[in-house]
C-alpha cells in the first residue's frame, strides 16, 4: 500500500532475487471467475483511478484500478480483446494485471478498444456496473517521463529527489537526490529545473540550489557543472529551455518569493520581484540577456520545435497608482501574456517582441507555453493572475492553435475560436498546471492537484488534430499508491530515453 | 561460585532496575521526544522499505520499540532490557572459562556507553540494537568450530551484518579477527583477517553505488544518530570497546584477587559509578525540561505547565511560548504571565525557525488561536525540517486536524490511513475518519467545530500584518475568542 517509501534505486539493483520470485509469483496471478449472480447497477463503477472510457497508448502500463475498499469487499473485472480473448482478474478490492498480459491484450487492442466488466461485492451481494471501454491508441507514447518528488511544503524541505519513471512498466528509479552532494545540513539542498533537449537525455540539466550550489549540465554525455550567475544577471538561471538543435539554453532569472495565507486554501503565493530572460551558450559558457525590462517581468521561455522562436510570458504594466506599492497588496493585478521573439540561429540575435496571447484582455494569466511537435498548438496553464499556477485552484491548461492571427484571444462565443476544449482534461476546482507535449504530439500531460487539492499528480490525455481525450491518472502497481505517496510530482518531462548517468557520475562534479 | 553466578544475575537485574527508573523518573521526556519524531506503520512497504536500507533490521526493530516511547515506563523497560542484552552477549563473547569476575564486570562497559548515547535526544535506538545484532552475529560464528566454515561464514556475514545492523559490521569484523588470531597465528589466519578487514571496509562503499548515499553517513551509520552529518561518538565508543576488551589476555579476565565474590562487587560497583557519573555529566535536565513543556502543550496539560513553571520558573523560549499558552487556555494570561520570565512577542508567538523542535509548541498556540493556515504550516515546516527526513506521528496528527478544519477532507484522510497503521494513533484515526466528509459533524465537535468558527473569514498573508494587527483580525471574525483576547491584551502590555 505505501509503495512511496520503497527507494527509488532499490527497485532497479537490491532486489533482483525479489524481482524472480515476483515473476514466479506473477504466473499465480489470480483469475478470479465471474460472480454466478449479480445486481445490475445502471451506473459506471466507481473505480479509483477513474480510467472509464479513457484513450490510451497502445505501450502504457497496466492500468490497474480498485474499488472503494471502504465500501466494497472485493471486485472482479473482466477484460474482453476485440479478438474475443477474455480475462480476469480481482484481488480484494484492486484489480492488478501483470505488465505480460496486459501488454498483450494492448497488442490486440490497438486502434480499438478493451472491454471492461467490473463486479464489486458489497454486504455479501455482488453488483455488476456499467461496462466501460478502455481505447487503445495507434500511437505510442514516450516511454520516460521525469519528475522531482518533493513534500507539497512551504520554506523548508526534506529529502526531495528528481526521478524517473518507465511509463511502460512500473518501473521508477532516482536520477538524483538532495543528500548525496548535501555538505551544509543547517543550509540543506534543493534540486529543480530538470530539463532535457528534444526529449533527448544526452543533453540535459538541473539546478542545484543553497548547499553546493550550481547547475548540472550534460553536454554530449558529459557532466560538468556551471554558475549561470553574472554581475549583470538578477540571479542565476531558473527556468530553462533547451534550444531543439542548437547548445543553447533560454533561461529566466528570477528574484522570487512567497507569502502564506492565513485562510486560503491555495495556502502559498509565489511571486516574482523581478525576472529577465538570458540565454546560455553551452560551449562557450557565454550568457547574454535577451529581455530585461526594468519595469516589466519576464519568465518562462519556451523554444519552437524548429528553433526560430522563442516564447515567453511577460507581465503587463500594473496601473500606475499601484506601481509604488508593495507587491504583496498588489499581486492579484499581476497578470501575464504570451510573447515571442524570432531568433536567428548564426547569429543569434532576437528579433522584436510580438504578442502571440493577450490574456489579461480577458482578465487572465498565461504562463509556462509549450509548443506542439508540430508546431501547431500550444500548452499553457492560465488563471486570474500570476505566474505560479500550480498553487491556483483556479488555474487549467489552455490549448490554442497557432494557426490563426496574432494576438489570439479567447472567445469562447466565436465561432472560430483558436481554442480546444480541454474539458475533458482539466479539473474543475483544482490547479492543473505544467502541460507538456509527448515527442508526437499526440499526448498530453500535467501535473495536477485535483486528487486531494495539495498533492499533485500527473494526468494523460490522447490528443489528436485537436481533439483531446479524457484524462487519465499515472498508472501504478498497486493503484492505492496515488493515495498514499505523500509526495508531489512536480515538473514533469516526457523523455524518449531514460538517464543513463547515476547518481555517482553527477556527484562527481560537485565539492565534497 | 554459585554463589558468584547469583552476584552476576543480581548486577545485570539490578543494572536493568536503574536504567528503567533513570529513563522512566528522570529522562522520561527524552522518551516522549524520541517518539514524537517518527511515524512507525504496520504496513508492508514501510516495513520493506527500512529493510531495504543498510542497518535495515536494527532500524526496523529501534522504530518498532522507539514507538512505545509514548510511555515512558514502558520505553524504560526496552531500554533496560536491550541494555542487559548486550551487557549478557558482551559477557559471552568476552569468557573463557566458567566464571570470570572481572570479565564479567568490564562486560557492563558496553551497555553504560549505550547509555550515554541514550543521554542524548538524538541518538537513535537502531543503534543499541545493532551492537546486539553485532555481539549476538559474532557469537554465532564463534560457535562454529570447523575453521574453514568458520572463516567462509565470516566472509559472507560481513556484507549480510552490514545489510541487518549498518556499519557496526566494521567491529563485528574486528570481533572475527580476533577470534581467527586467538586460533593461532598461522600464515592462513592472517590471510584471513586481511581479507576479512577489506571486505568490512569495502562494504559500505560498494553500497554506495546502490543507495546514492554521502559515504561518510554508510560509514557511521547510516541510522544511528538522527543528524546525519554528525558522529555519534558514544555509541561507536560502545561497538568498539568490545574488540578492545578481546585483547585483554585471558590470566587478566580469569584474575580474581582474594574473594571472587568481593572482587567482582568491588570491579562493579566502580564500574557503575564510573558510568553513572558519566551519564549524570551527559544528561541534560534543561533540555528534559523543555521537552516536558513540549510534551505538555503537546497533550494539553495546562494546569501541569502552569504548575511545573511555578515550581522552576521557564527559561526557554520553548518553555514561556509553552506556559503562556497554557496560561491563556486557563483564563489567567494578563493576570499572571508577570509572575514569570517573559520574552515580549517572541515569548507569545515567535517567528518561525527552521528546525524540528520550537515551530511544534508555536503551532499550538497557533493553533488555539483558530489561526489554521498558520499552524499548519509551522507543523509542516518541523516535520520536513527533522534531520533524518524521518515523518512524525505528532505531526501526521496536527495536519490531520487542520485538514479536517479546513474541510480539506482529502488530504486529512490520506493521514488519517497512514495513522490508521500505526499502534498508538489507529483508534483516534479510525474515529476522527467519521469526520471526514462530514460539515455537520466537524461544525458540531467540540474542539474542531470551535477552531472552525475562529478562523478569520477574511483572508490576508500573515508575514505582512504585525501580530497585534493578526489578533485583531482573529477577534474580528470571532469575537468569543478569549484566546486572541488574551493574546492581544498581552502584546499591549509589551509596549508600555
Amino acid at each position: 500500500m505505501f509503495c512511496y517509501y520503497l527507494p527509488l534505486v532499490m527497485n532497479k539493483y537490491i532486489f533482483p532475487f525479489i524481482a524472480a520470485a515476483l515473476v514466479l509469483l506473477a504466473s499465480c496471478v489470480t483469475h478470479p471467475d465471474v460472480p454466478a449472480s449479480s445486481k445490475e447497477v445502471k451506473s459506471l463503477p466507481a473505480i479509483y483511478p477513474d480510467y472509464c472510457d479513457v484513450t490510451v497508448p497502445c505501450n502504457i502500463a497496466p492500468l490497474n484500478f480498485m474499488l472503494p475498499s471502504d465500501e466494497f469487499n472485493a471486485c472482479v473485472a473482466r477484460l474482453t480483446t476485440p479478438d474475443g480473448k477474455q480475462q480476469t482478474y480481482g484481488q480484494g478490492v484492486k484489480v492488478q494485471m501483470p505488465e505480460s498480459e496486459w501488454h498483450t491484450m494492448l497488442e490486440a487492442s490497438t486502434g480499438k478498444s478493451i472491454k471492461v466488466e467490473v463486479w464489486g461485492e458489497k454486504s455479501g451481494e455482488w453488483l455488476s456496473f456499467v461496462p466501460f471501454e478502455i481505447h487503445v491508441a495507434e500511437e505510442p507514447i514516450d516511454p520516460y517521463v521525469s519528475y522531482r518528488l518533493v513534500d507539497p511544503t512551504y520554506v523548508a524541505w526534506s529529502y526531495m529527489s528528481i526521478a524517473q519513471r518507465n511509463i511502460t512498466s512500473f518501473e521508477e528509479s532516482e536520477i538524483f537526490n538532495n543528500e548525496i552532494t548535501s555538505n551544509d545540513r543547517a543550509k540543506g539542498q534543493c534540486i529543480n529545473c530538470h530539463s532535457y533537449q528534444n526529449y533527448k537525455t544526452d543533453n540535459m540539466l538541473f539546478h542545484v540550489r543553497l548547499s553546493n550550489a550550481r547547475t548540472v549540465i550534460v553536454n554530449d554525455g558529459k557532466v560538468s557543472s556551471v554558475n549561470l550567475k553574472r554581475d549583470y544577471t538578477i540571479s542565476s538561471g531558473v527556468y530553462p529551455s533547451w534550444h531543439p538543435t542548437e547548445k543553447l539554453i533560454a533561461f529566466s532569472t528570477d528574484l522570487t518569493r512567497q507569502a502564506f495565507y492565513t485562510q486560503h486554501p491555495d495556502k502559498i503565493e509565489v511571486y516574482d520581484l523581478e525576472s529577465d530572460l538570458i540565454l546560455y551558450d553551452v560551449a562557450t559558457d557565454s550568457v547574454h540577456v535577451v529581455a530585461n525590462d526594468p519595469e516589466l517581468l519576464e519568465v518562462y521561455p519556451t523554444w519552437s520545435p524548429d528553433g526560430q522562436w522563442l516564447y515567453y510570458c511577460k507581465s503587463v504594466p500594473l496601473p500606475e497608482e499601484l506601481r509604488d506599492k508593495d507587491i504583496r497588496s498588489t499581486y492579484e493585478k499581476i497578470q501575464y501574456n504570451l510573447y515571442r521573439r524570432a531568433f536567428d540561429v548564426p547569429s543569434r540575435s532576437f528579433g522584436e517582441e510580438e504578442l502571440v496571447y493577450d490574456a489579461a484582455s480577458k482578465d487572465r494569466s498565461a504562463t509556462l507555453p509549450r509548443i506542439s511537435p508540430d508546431s501547431r498548438y500550444m500548452l499553457f496553464p492560465e488563471g486570474r493572475y500570476g505566474c505560479f499556477h500550480t498553487r491556483h485552484a483556479d488555474a487549467d491548461v489552455m490549448c490554442v492553435s497557432l494557426e490563426g492571427q496574432y494576438p489570439l484571444v479567447n472567445d469562447p462565443e466565436a465561432e472560430d475560436s483558436p481554442f480546444i476544449d480541454l474539458t475533458d482534461f482539466n479539473s474543475e476546482g483544482f490547479a492543473d498546471t505544467y502541460p507538456s507535449w509527448s515527442s508526437n504530439g499526440h499526448w498530453i500531460m500535467c501535473s495536477s492537484r485535483r486528487g486531494d487539492g495539495n498533492y499533485s499528480r500527473l494526468y494523460f490525455s490522447y490528443f489528436n488534430n485537436g481533439k483531446i481525450g479524457k484524462a487519465f491518472l499515472l498508472p501504478q502497481e498497486d493503484p492505492e499508491q496515488n493515495t498514499f505517496r505523500l509526495k508531489c510530482y512536480n515538473r514533469p518531462e516526457f523523455m524518449i530515453e531514460a538517464v543513463e548517468i547515476s547518481a555517482d557520475e553527477f556527484s562527481k562534479v560537485f565539492d565534497r | 561460585m554459585k554463589q558468584l553466578r547469583w552476584a552476576f544475575a543480581l548486577a545485570t537485574l539490578l543494572f536493568g532496575v536503574t536504567v528503567t527508573l533513570f529513563f522512566a523518573l528522570a529522562y522520561p521526556h527524552h522518551l516522549h521526544f524520541q517518539e514524537q519524531y517518527q511515524l512507525f506503520l504496520f504496513e508492508q512497504s514501510y516495513v520493506r522499505y527500512v529493510l531495504s536500507m543498510p542497518g535495515g533490521l536494527a532500524d526496523l526493530a529501534g522504530r518498532f520499540i522507539t514507538q512505545f516511547f509514548l510511555y515512558a515506563w514502558a520505553g524504560a523497560t526496552l531500554i533496560a532490557l536491550l541494555l542487559m542484552g548486550i551487557q549478557l552477549l558482551a559477557y559471552r563473547l568476552l569468557h573463557t572459562s566458567h566464571t570470570e569476575p572481572l570479565t564479567y564486570a568490564l562486560s557492563f562497559a558496553p551497555a553504560l556507553l549505550c547509555c550515554c548515547f541514550l543521554c542524548d535526544e538524538n541518538a537513535l535506538m537502531s543503534a543499541p540494537v545493532a551492537l546486539l545484532i553485532v555481539l549476538g552475529m559474532a557469537l554465532l560464528v564463534r560457535i562454529v568450530c570447523h575453521d574453514t566454515t568458520r572463516q567462509l561464514l565470516g566472509i559472507v556475514s560481513i556484507p549480510v551484518v552490514y545489510m541487518l545492523a549498518g556499519a557496526f559490521a566494521l567491529p563485528y569484523a574486528l570481533l572475527l579477527i580476533l577470534e581467527e588470531l586467538r586460533q593461532g597465528y598461522s600464515l592462513r589466519n592472517l590471510a584471513i583477517t586481511v581479507f576479512l578487514l577489506i571486505v568490512a571496509l569495502s562494504t559500505p562503499a560498494a553500497f554506495q553505488h546502490l543507495l546514492h548515499s554521502p559515504l561518510a553517513q554508510l560509514y557511521a551509520g547510516p541510522h544511528y544518530y538522527r543528524i546525519p552529518s554528525e558522529f555519534p561518538q558514544w555509541i561507536w565508543a560502545a561497538a568498539c570497546i568490545m574488540p578492545l576488551l578481546m585483547l585483554l589476555p585471558k590470566r587478566l579476565r580469569q584474575w580474581a584477587p582474594g574473594h571472587a565474590l568481593i572482587s567482582f562487587l568491588t570491579i562493579w560497583i566502580v564500574l557503575m559509578l564510573a558510568g553513572g557519573t558519566l551519564v549524570n555529566t551527559l544528561q541534560n535536565q534543561k533540555r528534559e525540561s523543555i521537552m516536558a513543556y513540549d510534551f505538555m502543550a503537546r497533550n494539553a496539560l495546562w494546569n501541569r505547565i502552569i504548575q511545573k513553571a511555578r515550581k522552576q520558573a521557564p527559561k526557554n523560549q520553548v518553555a514561556v511560548v509553552a506556559l503562556n499558552l497554557a496560561l491563556s487556555q486557563r483564563g489567567m494570561l494578563i493576570d499572571h504571565m508577570y509572575e514569570f520570565p517573559q520574552n515580549g512577542i517572541a515569548g507569545l508567538l515567535p517567528n518561525f525557525a527552521n528546525d524540528y523542535v520550537s515551530p511544534l509548541v508555536t503551532s499550538e498556540a497557533f493553533y488555539r488561536l483558530g489561526l489554521i493556515n498558520t499552524a499548519q504550516s509551522f507543523v509542516f515546516e518541523a516535520q520536513e525540517a527533522i534531520p533524518d527526513f524521518q515523518k512524525s506521528a505528532r505531526c501526521y496528527k496536527r495536519l490531520a486536524e487542520t485538514n479536517l478544519i479546513n474541510g480539506a477532507y482529502e488530504v486529512a484522510r490520506k493521514y488519517l490511513y497512514a495513522l490508521q497503521h500505526t499502534w498508538h494513533y489507529r483508534s483516534w484515526a479510525t474515529e476522527t475518519l467519521a469526520l471526514i466528509d462530514n460539515d455537520e459533524a466537524v461544525n458540531a465537535h467540540p474542539e474542531y467545530g470551535a477552531l472552525r468558527r475562529m478562523r478569520c473569514t477574511e483572508d490576508y498573508f500573515f508575514g505582512g500584518n504585525s501580530i497585534q494587527q493578526i489578533l485583531i483580525r482573529q477577534l474580528e471574525a470571532c469575537p468569543e475568542n478569549q484566546t486572541a483576547l488574551q493574546y492581544l491584551q498581552a502584546t499591549r502590555t509589551f509596549h508600555q
